[in-house]
């Protein structure tokens, strides 16, 4: 799986450390790093969640063209 | 790792279920391997340790390769207390005598064993803490 940038910039825009946001969706610190790296493909649960702690749509997160 | 109130994340979950899963089957094969115990161990009484020993070292091992357990000071010394205890029972494992007799492994054989088993734990963690350290200066 290729590395999650989009998700990354989405929460350094919203000013978000990953364990602030990690905090906010309810997983641990380690799940955001892991996505955002690419070694763990998140439920359609946790993508929802992501996207409107960062205000965004799902497509814009975690869409691959 | 020991608070046991912990609410676990679904990545969490996923790791433990898949990890625990690979356990009990290697808890089947040593449960199956114990009756063969007659022909692998010379000294009785102590081999369900060694069985013990390789379960404890497997899941360890794996959640620790996995991330499913998170990196904390408290696991950390706990690794370094494994490391000192394992080496002590590996050198006087190798130190008290025969490791074998009639081609069966001996007490000293089982300690020896158990002593590798417990190191093997502390030894992946520092491996694959400072992999990650690695990863993250990239």
């Amino acid at each position: 799986m290729d590395k999650n940038l989009r998700m990354k910039l989405a929460r350094v825009a919203k000013d978000l450390s990953q364990q602030e946001l990690a905090d906010a969706v309810g997983v641990a610190r380690q799940t955001i790093n892991a996505i955002e790296r690419g070694d763990y493909n998140p439920s359609i649960k946790l993508c929802i969640s992501i996207c409107k702690i960062l205000d965004k749509k799902l497509d814009e997160l975690f869409w691959e063209e | 790792m020991f608070n046991k109130i912990k609410d676990y994340d679904e990545r969490e979950l996923q790791i433990r279920g898949k990890v625990f899963m690979h356990s009990f089957m290697l808890a089947l094969l040593l449960l199956v391997l114990t009756s063969f115990s007659d022909f692998i161990f010379y000294d009785h009484g102590r081999e369900g340790f060694v069985f013990v020993f390789i379960l404890m070292s497997q899941t360890m091992s794996e959640l620790i390769l996995t991330g499913g357990i998170g990196r904390s000071k408290l696991l950390t010394a706990v690794m370094i207390a494994l490391t000192v205890i394992g080496i002590f029972f590996t050198v006087s494992g190798i130190l008290q005598g025969e490791l074998l007799i009639d081609n069966k492994l001996t007490l000293n054989a089982n300690i020896l064993i158990e002593g590798i088993l417990m190191l093997i734990i502390p030894l992946v963690f520092f491996i694959k803490m400072s992999l990650d350290k690695k990863r993250i200066s990239l």
